[in-house]
């Protein structure tokens, strides 16, 4: 379990690092734990962060990265594109440029809406219609 | 070519004489009080064979020596004469300037 364990962490590292010096990092691993008797969670935790580091640290990797943060980039900006192409125009439904008659007498200080896009509700129209006859019979 | 601070001290540790990774650690350890970790070592191993700085010996057990090469000597002798001579210029200003 051990070995795998430390042959999964040696993944890891750069090639040049694990196919040159791969076995003897594990005796190096093997020494420090019978020697001294250093905690080999501690270790293999150790190894793990070191490879990482160097892998990150390795050229080619970093190329790999700019590739990559690149091409997700140009791609998202790609799909953005063609996703608001695809989506359907909104336009606004209407658009009161005088204020309902029950608005206006019942608040004539306030400036009339303009910018109303939902219907009235149902509420609001009976209102008007009171109103408007109202003022029609009186 | 600038060698890391890492390369110097397995180096220096090489330039007494052939050593295998624990070795390695140990004495490098003992004369900095760093504490390299196995693929820290092993990761400034690499480098420095791959630049021709050591060379690897045979192996014994699974343990492989390394020694110092001639390219590798004048190479840690120019960066310690380098570091010399900024530690010497660094010492010199903190006497001058007093504080």
């Amino acid at each position: 379990m051990r070995r795998r364990l430390t042959a999964a962490i040696l993944l890891l590292y750069p090639r040049r690092v694990r196919e040159g010096h791969g076995p003897e990092l594990v005796a190096l691993v093997d020494d420090l734990i019978a020697h001294e008797g250093r905690s080999r969670t501690r270790l293999l935790i150790r190894l793990a962060a070191d490879g990482l580091v160097q892998r990150i640290a390795t050229t080619a990797t970093a190329w790999t990265v700019s590739a990559v943060l690149v091409a997700t980039s140009f791609g998202g900006l790609a799909v953005s594109d063609f996703a608001a192409a695809d989506a359907p125009q909104v336009v606004p439904r209407t658009v009161h440029t005088d204020a309902p008659t029950w608005h206006t007498r019942q608040t004539p200080h306030h400036p009339p809406r303009t910018h109303r896009t939902s219907r009235p509700t149902r509420l609001e129209r009976s209102r008007d219609d009171s109103l408007r006859c109202a003022s029609h019979h009186g | 070519m600038l060698l890391a601070e890492r390369s110097v001290l397995v180096l220096t540790s090489l330039a007494g004489g052939d050593r295998h990774g624990y070795a390695l650690l140990k004495d490098v350890e003992s004369f900095s009080g760093v504490a390299l970790s196995p693929g820290t070592l092993y990761g400034a191993l690499a480098k420095l064979e791959a630049d021709g700085f050591v060379q690897r010996l045979p192996a014994d057990d699974r343990r492989y020596p390394y020694r110092l090469t001639p390219a590798g000597r004048s190479a840690l002798a120019e960066r310690l004469a380098e570091s010399a001579r900024i530690a010497s210029l660094g010492l010199e200003r903190i006497a001058l300037g007093g504080t």
